[in-house]
């Protein structure tokens, strides 16, 4: 044997031949891309709006609604979900299942029902895409569903507990990509952290990586060192910017917590003494500032030492306070932002429940809905961040 | 595309698709996939062409969108379990050895590789990248590259014997 790799390599591509690249094909390809991206922008627009209203078909097809179209929210859209209905601003959409784990992007909704089917809902309707996995025993604040906002992109487990996949489904193009996890198993081994734009972030235990995957190629950039990789924890991405912990104690707040654009260069947030995180920590969609609600503890934290709960907003850059002006005594929670600038907090009062948009960084606050007494009773109550609920 | 950029990237695409699709072929080991490939990855460079600029510039990102898309393709059609039985294709009859017939009993066994040993092989050896630019093109760490590398070449010798001629990088000390 005296052939030599490279020259096998060599020799091989060159006993065989290919036709040129289809130019013609490329140009069209190209142009169908910008069509779709030009299209993609004007119905996420409308398709918005038309799901609020809850007739996007009829609405797409009569120009003497088009004023409707162009109308801002005037409850600056925040959602919640009960039973099979989503509410969404002063309207509401009967889904046809019942919302355990629900999460908003630009188009519309994808929620999770009680037989963990996986569904799109937009303008055009209700469409199953999938299945996850069941939430795991001691899972009851298990996030499901993962997406962003202000993209057209949602996330979600695939697969079994023997082995996950992960799965990306684009509402612009009902479109669904899978990716392998080599065997990873949820809910530790196979983690979907989030979605920023067209980058994913998640945790594939058996490969030892935390990645960030551009959905589109494939690309993928190694996050954290395989020695890290097991520890990282990343709560929310925006813009490039991480909230993570980069060693998270298990099941627990997320202390400590850091900003950054990369594991590496994060910057620690302080919470003041006897005070911690919950893991609802999320990002505005320019990573400026940062929504937690944090709880308060009498002493060292300890879950049956709790003195208060508040909803804060930090600016990722300064760490200075927004304070909200929220009804006292409350207990808020901040659920997601509306914009860069908007954040829907829920409010309850005794056994009233209102959701809030909140102005950053004046933190005037305006009351969007009340939710009904009997919303709130019985845990049905379904927010937009892809966590589950339990009957 | 304004005129200006269609016509730098056609004149892209004449001088280099010929090489692309050859480390394409040399990656999934199917002509007709190798040019569905490289038709992809040219609609994607297409789109991205005004700000690549200069044509190195663009063979990097085109080969990065090939390496990363055959890599996705692999990883869906789990090609590595449909192809890899685990042992050598047979071995040439002894008074057999001819070049054709060793270069194509080779060519078998580098297609028994993992799908990403055999990429970051074609990457190195093939298209003479350093493990940097492999490791770009790979969208991975340089010590993922050499693992790869080295791990690839380890299984090539289990499958050819040591009589093999490797080239020297290969014996390099692999620590990660």
């Amino acid at each position: 044997m005296t052939e030599t790799l490279k020259s096998v390599l060599a020799q091989q591509a060159a006993s065989v031949a290919f036709k040129p690249p289809d130019l013609e094909a490329i140009a069209r390809d190209h142009n169908r891309n910008i069509r779709r991206r030009r299209v993609t922008t004007v119905l996420a627009t409308v398709a918005a709006v038309a799901v609020v209203a809850g007739t996007a078909g009829v609405l797409l097809g009569q120009p003497s609604r088009q004023a409707d179209v162009a109308e801002p929210l005037s409850t600056g859209g925040v959602s919640w979900a009960v039973g099979s209905t989503i509410y969404h601003g002063s309207d509401t959409i009967d889904v046809g299942h019942k919302v355990k784990a629900m999460v908003r992007t630009s188009v519309g909704f994808v929620t999770v029902d009680d037989a963990n089917n996986v569904y799109s809902v937009t303008g055009r309707g209700v469409t199953r895409i999938g299945q996850t996995p069941a939430v795991p025993a001691d899972g009851t604040d298990y996030v499901r569903l993962v997406s962003d906002p202000q993209g057209t992109l949602a996330g979600w487990i695939g697969g079994d507990y023997s082995g996950a996949v992960l799965k990306v489904h684009d509402q612009a193009t009902g479109q669904t990509r899978t990716f392998d996890t080599d065997g990873a198993k949820p809910p530790y081994g196979a983690v979907f952290f989030a979605i920023d734009d067209r980058t994913a972030y998640w945790r594939i235990a058996t490969r030892g990586a935390v990645l960030a995957v551009d959905v589109d190629t494939g690309a993928e950039r190694q996050l954290a060192s395989s020695s890290e990789a097991h520890t990282v924890e990343i709560w929310s991405v925006e813009n490039g910017v991480l909230a993570f912990s980069p060693n998270h104690r298990s099941n627990d707040n997320p202390v400590p917590l850091r900003v950054g654009r990369s594991i590496a260069d994060g910057r620690e947030i302080t919470f003041g003494e006897n005070a911690e995180p919950t893991g609802q920590v999320v990002l505005s969609p320019t990573g400026e500032w940062m929504s937690y609600l944090l709880v308060e503890f009498n002493g060292p934290p300890q879950q049956d030492d709790v003195r208060a709960f508040a909803a804060q907003v930090r600016d990722t850059r300064t760490d200075e306070l927004v304070t909200l002006n929220l009804p006292q005594p409350s207990f808020a929670v901040p659920v997601v932002w509306l914009d860069g600038t908007t954040v829907q907090v829920l409010v309850i009062i005794g056994q009233d429940g209102n959701m809030y948009a909140c102005a950053i960084p004046e933190g005037s606050c305006t009351a969007g809905r009340d939710i009904p007494r009997a919303q709130l009773e019985g845990n049905g109550l379904v927010l937009p961040n892809g966590r589950s609920v339990t009957d | 595309m304004a005129a200006q950029n269609w016509t730098s990237f056609v004149e892209f695409v004449a001088a280099r698709s010929s090489a692309l699709q050859r480390a394409a072929y040399l990656m999934v080991g199917d002509v007709g996939l190798a040019q569905d490939l490289v038709q992809e990855a040219l609609v994607k460079t297409c789109g991205a062409w005004p700000r690549l600029r200069d044509p190195g510039a663009a063979e990097a990102y085109t080969r990065k969108v090939i390496t990363t898309t055959a890599m996705a393709w692999f990883r869906r059609r789990a090609w590595s379990a449909e192809r890899s039985s685990g042992h050598p294709p047979d071995t040439p009859a002894p008074g057999h050895a001819d070049g054709v017939t060793e270069r194509a009993w080779l060519w078998q066994c580098l297609l028994q590789l993992p799908p990403r040993q055999r990429v970051a092989i074609v990457l190195r050896y093939y298209e003479d990248l350093s493990e940097a630019q492999t490791a770009d093109a790979m969208s991975c760490a340089v010590g993922t590259v050499k693992s790869q590398v080295s791990a690839g070449l380890t299984k090539l010798r289990s499958l050819v014997g040591d009589e093999i001629m490797l080239p020297p990088e290969s014996h390099e000390v692999v620590t990660s």
